[in-house]
């Protein structure tokens, strides 16, 4: 450190160029290899390696290896290129599972750790609650890749389910105790001031016991602010509502609300409601399906910058042609709930909170009970391909493969 | 007594008990499947000596009688007389049994407070079990009595607990048809394979065939014989290994469980779950309890954020915003650091410092390669 | 045969005299499958146990489940020969969610903004007793001295003399410094106010769990800005970050960005009283007792404070951020807090509300040894630039030599890191598992290591 190969910019320069009262704002911020006059220090030659090397914890890497060592990792139930997936067990207690998600250091992202990670560690650290999938902790391996140590979901995925048409039979019943978990879900994360911004089927992973929880906040965010913009490239095209899609910058819990209803409309049909190839395919399947959005339904979306619709303008559905669609099978109140979730203006859009207030939940069929809902074997392998794709994706092979692509500018 | 004289019982008395259904030949009457295609064996359970359908009927069927076994003196009725499931006689008596006492001791882990109590009935049971299959004489005697006392004793709650019983099965036999309904597909593609098998299978028969031919006679028996052996063996292994000496101790007549619930006179727990009313919400309250969200509050700050269009078209809800401003005023107001956290005040990172002390003191502050056989393990 | 191995050692349950799992197949015995004397003489000969999938009841952990028969299986071979994993271990459900059924259990209990706060990472990982966190800060500084001294010992040529190294308090004098640094260049580059708190408030979370001896704070809170910009969710590029610093790389911004995240112990999000001062000042003007230009004036005053007051002391570790908002509102007007109060406790004891009263006054006095004005009256002085000369020279003296250019450590850690990567035996794991090393995942990284990732690059 005695010898610097920097050249020290002159600090008053800033100074000049910056008219605000802080003074001299980084003149102590830039002296990291500054010269040191005659420090007894500089007769040392400075040595990276043995420092990586040294034997000596200091107090953050204690508790890192605290962490590390409570648990032990097992096989690898799925490998891709945002992560490993490794079943794990708790050191002193083998019969504690866990999944153990280790992020790959991503050569191609330079600019540090990846934003999906930082969101999803963020978030999962805060929210506790049994529909939502628990981050027991995180630490680091010496190769500095992350682990998240996350709760072992061994019964697959809902849209496992709803894929398997010969093996899973459910009711209208078993539909109801999944959708009152799902939205029990977003009830939370919205309390919490979360928005989730990837709903689909295979983000919501099923427990041993049958807890269906949320998973995968590699998209969160919490609310913004007023005036703060938000990024419109979220959740998965299939689950996107409309307002996204014309690419508005200040939305609400009202995005998760609309992915919800998809899932919803997905569970009865048994195949994705409005799978569009492109966005423009998906803002005319939306048309299709859920009628025009129009100054009448939505006043203010035709100034939208990016409002476009379908060649025709088709009205709202009625109640009748959501039943006449099969929607029935949910029940008068059911559908009635699916409709208010698949409301095209999202300020009319029904929220969590009412969403768990309404009648739908107290008319008959009364929901499964936990223990007899329907599974499915083979989960694990299932885990390991869930926890291991990165957000804003479905598997591929559903023919639809969303590249998120968020811009890491300001306006997220 | 002429009919005691129909078989050659002396020859049978030498077997100790037979424990296998024969397959061609009627130990008692000698008698052949060859010249009778349709002789069926049968069993009762007083005894489980196998005799050929015909032997029963002959020897029965004018009333009770002596079992013609030489060595038994069992009295048998034609009523008792049945098929065998199993050809290993000794498992048909075990589970014979097994039925008969989980008939009687038909409490499920639903009716005990604590697993452990569950456990150790399970246990009782057991025992009882074991002393009934596997015991000699005045043990297996014993354990008759206490099973014979407990139901005499318990009458009504069996009785219960069996109808209570049937309700379940009835409700697993539902669900079960469902799996087997699910399996369908894997159990056609089982069969296939074993029609395959069984292919391969008359292709050796086959082979045996040919090789009788050839005037190896006797083989095909001797191989069926060493595979008796072969299990007759294993069961006394067993018997002796493992089930013997813990019988020694064996308690005081009747048995008395512990740990069973209190009966209720109201519906069952199963049922009270199902009558419950389902909450949405799962028990969760986030309720404030130190002020309520007003629809309006006076806030200049939030006023353009209702009007903008592009706020107010994209769903944009200030009101979100408002219940977090709220939220966070008060939001852990009465949490006490000081107070709450001061009995988690321990030296962090205890175990892996005391290990890296432990490290510095033997090896030396600069040594590396203990450190990484720690670390490794998450490389 | 639809068989279900299950997790228990036969030797353990005899000894224990343990027998359920026979007994409870009863029924199915009756029924009419021929694999079931298989079944029961695995059962007595083997390690092994069977049970059937019929059978509710399985051994718990706690009642002694032995793990050298859970070692030989892996639970995966259970979910592939069952449909219903928690049918033969009903147990399975509180494994995985010990977390969640505390937590719930809170919620259920108190529902209360309260129970809310203390599932937050604030709470559960960053918040500790004034004696706790000094204890902290001298472990911290004891262990950094420790380690430098050995190091310098052990270089050739050997260091004649050990430097004087700082005290904890010295280095704590030094934190709050480079705390208002921080808060200096956030300005600077005109970030968020909560960007340059949640900076500010890493820094020094930062600086609890490691030294300032060690970890050079010039270029940490360069790092803690960068990353506080990426954990609020503001995405700054790289390049463009450092190009606002002098004599500053992107490297050197992210060469620190992994040791900063593992000091702050994976907790990101920072709660701040800001909205919380904007929460009290609505319910304020809704209760309508006071004049609106008072409400503003304090409004504006609380404002100026929670900038600066608790970031450059400890009031985060020590108090929630609605009593630091409630502390710093009494600081501009005392009277706005006692009918807060006063309407929040109403029905609920005054005895609570006096507690709540006496944190928010300790909490002020905290606040108050650094008030606003001190970002320019005192810290901007030539005298208090002149005071920390000293301990900046001391500083660099005894920093450790081998942490000053954190690029070259990070450098040296991937190296490292790459070295490894055949990697040795894992005695714990494979012990337990048995299972063997991946062959694609050492081929992998291998060909990492060779620069080019077969998997290609990532998605957009």
């Amino acid at each position: 450190m005695a010898v610097s190969p920097m050249v020290l910019y002159p600090t008053d320069a800033l100074q000049n160029a910056n008219i605000r009262a802080v003074s001299s704002p980084l003149k102590n911020a830039s002296s990291a290899q500054a010269s040191s006059n005659g420090t007894p220090a500089a007769t040392v030659v400075p040595n990276a390696a043995a420092a990586v090397q040294s034997t000596s914890l200091d107090i953050a890497e204690q508790l890192n290896e605290d962490e590390k060592r409570k648990y032990v990792k097992g096989k690898k139930l799925g490998e891709g290129t945002y992560a490993n997936v490794y079943l794990g067990h708790l050191r002193n207690d083998p019969s504690q599972l866990v999944a153990i998600k280790k992020i790959k250091v991503q050569k191609e992202y330079t600019e540090g750790m990846a934003p999906d990670a930082v969101r999803e560690i963020k978030h999962l650290q805060e929210l506790s609650h049994p529909n939502i999938i628990t981050l027991h902790t995180v630490f680091s391996s010496k190769d500095q890749n992350l682990n998240l140590v996350l709760e072992y979901l061994p019964l697959g995925d809902l849209e496992m389910l709803i894929r398997d048409e010969k093996g899973v039979h459910y009711g209208a019943a078993d539909m109801k105790a999944w959708i009152g978990m799902l939205t029990r879900a977003v009830w939370f994360c919205h309390e919490n001031f979360v928005l989730h911004r990837d709903i689909k089927p295979n983000n919501l992973l099923i427990a041993a016991d049958g807890e269906v929880k949320l998973a995968d906040f590699g998209l969160a965010r919490s609310f913004s602010d007023p005036y703060k913009p938000m990024t419109s490239n979220v959740i998965t095209r299939w689950y996107r509502p409309p307002e996204l899609l014309y690419g508005v910058k200040h939305y609400s819990g009202a995005v998760d609300i609309w992915s919800v209803g998809c899932v919803i409309a997905e569970l009865v049909m048994r195949a994705p409601f409005m799978p569009g190839n492109t966005e423009l395919e998906q803002i005319n399947l939306i048309c299709l399906r859920l009628g025009t959005p129009t100054e009448e339904n939505w006043p203010g979306v035709t100034k939208l910058k990016e409002y476009t619709t379908g060649d025709t303008v088709t009205p709202v559905p009625t109640k009748t042609q959501y039943q006449q669609w099969g929607f029935g099978a949910l029940g008068n109140e059911g559908v009635d709930l699916l409709m208010k979730t698949l409301r095209l203006d999202p300020k009319k859009r029904i929220t969590a909170r009412e969403m768990l207030d309404h009648e739908y939940w107290s008319t008959d069929p009364k929901p499964t009970r936990l223990k007899d809902l329907p599974r499915k074997a083979g989960g694990e392998e299932k885990l390991g391909a869930d926890l291991k794709r990165p957000p804003g994706m479905v598997d591929e092979g559903r023919g639809n493969k969303v590249a998120r692509k968020l811009d890491f500018g300001a306006a997220n | 007594m002429s009919r005691r004289a129909t078989g050659p019982t002396t020859t049978l008395g030498t077997m100790a008990a037979p424990n296998v259904v024969p397959e061609d030949i009627c130990p008692v009457c000698k008698r052949n499947r060859y010249l009778n295609s349709s002789m069926t064996f049968k069993i009762n359970p007083e005894c489980y000596h196998p005799m050929c359908s015909q032997c029963v009927e002959t020897i029965f069927k004018t009333g009770p009688n002596q079992c013609p076994y030489a060595s038994c003196n069992k009295t048998l009725r034609l009523k008792g007389f049945r098929e065998a499931m199993f050809a290993d006689l000794t498992i048909q008596r075990e589970v014979d049994i097994r039925k008969r006492v989980a008939a009687v001791f038909n409490n499920t882990q639903d009716d005990f407070e604590t697993l452990r109590d569950y456990n150790n009935y399970l246990q009782d049971v057991e025992d009882l079990t074991f002393s009934l299959v596997y015991g000699e004489g005045t043990e297996r005697a014993d354990a008759e009595a206490k099973l014979a006392d407990y139901e005499q004793q318990h009458r009504a709650e069996i009785e219960r607990n069996k109808k209570k019983g049937s309700d379940a099965e009835a409700l697993r036999l539902r669900r079960q048809k469902e799996a087997d309904a699910a399996a369908a597909a894997r159990r056609a593609e089982l069969l296939r394979e074993e029609a395959e098998a069984r292919e391969e299978e008359g292709k050796l028969n086959q082979e045996v065939m040919e090789a009788l031919q050839r005037g190896e006679s006797g083989n095909a028996a001797e191989i069926q014989a060493r595979i008796l052996a072969k299990k007759k063996a294993k069961l006394a292994k067993l018997n002796a290994e493992h089930f013997g000496p813990s019988m020694d101790n064996a308690g005081p007549r009747g048995i008395s469980i512990r740990g069973l619930r209190q009966k209720r006179t109201g519906p069952t727990e199963d049922e009270e779950d199902r009558n419950k009313p389902y909450d949405p919400y799962a028990g969760v309250s986030l309720q404030p309890t130190r002020y309520t969200v007003q629809d309006h509050y006076e806030n200049p700050f939030l006023e353009p954020a209702k009007e903008r269009e592009d706020h107010k078209v994209g769903g944009y809800n200030v009101q979100e915003y408002v219940a977090r401003a709220m939220f966070e005023a008060f939001a852990g107001l009465g949490v006490m650091v000081g107070e709450e956290k001061a009995s988690e005040q321990r030296s962090v990172g205890t175990t892996a410092a005391r290990d890296a002390v432990a490290r510095n003191k033997t090896s030396g502050p600069m040594t590396t390669g203990r450190r990484q056989e720690v670390d490794d393990v998450f490389v | 045969m639809r068989t279900v191995w299950c997790l228990i050692d036969y030797c353990a349950y005899r000894s224990s005299l343990w027998l359920p799992t026979i007994t409870i197949n009863l029924r199915w015995l009756g029924g009419s499958h021929d694999s079931i004397p298989s079944g029961l003489l695995a059962g007595r000969f083997g390690l092994i146990v069977i049970c059937f999938p019929t059978s509710r009841h399985v051994r718990t952990p706690e009642e002694g489940w032995c793990p050298k028969a859970a070692a030989k299986l892996q639970p995966s071979d259970f979910s592939a020969k069952s449909t219903t994993l928690s049918d033969w271990d009903p147990t399975l459900k509180e494994a995985t969610t010990t977390r969640t059924a505390a937590t719930y259990g809170n919620i259920v209990n108190m529902a209360t903004e309260d129970a809310r706060y203390r599932t937050s990472s604030q709470f559960r990982l960053w918040s500790f007793t004034p004696a706790h966190l000094s204890s902290l800060r001298a472990e911290n500084n004891h262990l950094a001295k420790a380690a430098i001294s050995a190091r310098l010992q052990s270089s050739v040529p050997p260091v004649d003399h050990l430097p004087e190294f700082l005290t904890s308090e010295e280095e704590l004098s030094l934190l709050n410094f480079y705390t208002v640094e921080l808060l200096r260049a956030a300005a600077f580059l005109e970030l968020p106010t909560d960007i340059r708190a949640t900076a500010a408030v890493f820094l020094r979370r930062f600086y609890i769990t490691n030294s300032i001896m060690t970890y050079p704070p010039t270029e940490l809170l360069k790092t803690c800005l960068f990353f506080g910009c990426k954990s609020e969710g503001y995405f700054m590029r790289l390049s463009k970050f450092a190009e606002k610093f002098p004599n500053t790389s992107g490297e050197v911004v992210l060469a620190a960005e992994y040791v900063l995240c593992q000091g702050i112990r994976f907790a990101f999000d920072v709660r701040h009283p800001f909205r919380a001062l904007e929460g009290a000042i609505m319910e304020l003007r809704r209760l309508g007792d006071f004049d609106a230009k008072r409400v503003d004036r304090a409004h504006g005053r609380t404002r100026e404070i929670l900038k600066f007051s608790p970031l450059v002391t400890d009031a985060y570790f020590h108090y929630t951020p609605s009593q630091i908002m409630l502390a710093a509102l009494s600081m501009a007007d005392e009277g706005l807090v006692q009918r807060m109060l006063r309407d929040a406790f109403a029905g609920q004891g005054e005895a609570e509300k006096e507690n709540v009263w006496s944190v928010i006054q300790s909490a002020r006095e905290l606040l108050e040894r650094e008030p606003p004005e001190r970002m320019t009256e005192y810290w901007g002085s030539q005298e208090t630039n002149k005071s920390m000369k000293p301990l900046i020279k001391k500083l660099k003296k005894c920093r450790d030599p081998d942490r000053v250019d954190l690029v070259a450590l990070q450098k040296a850690r991937r190296q490292q890191a790459e070295q490894k990567k055949p990697k040795p035996t894992l005695k714990d794991d494979t012990a337990i598992f048995g299972g063997p090393v991946d062959d694609r995942e050492a081929k992998r990284r291998k060909t990492a290591a060779n620069g080019d990732d077969p998997f290609g690059p990532a998605l957009g």
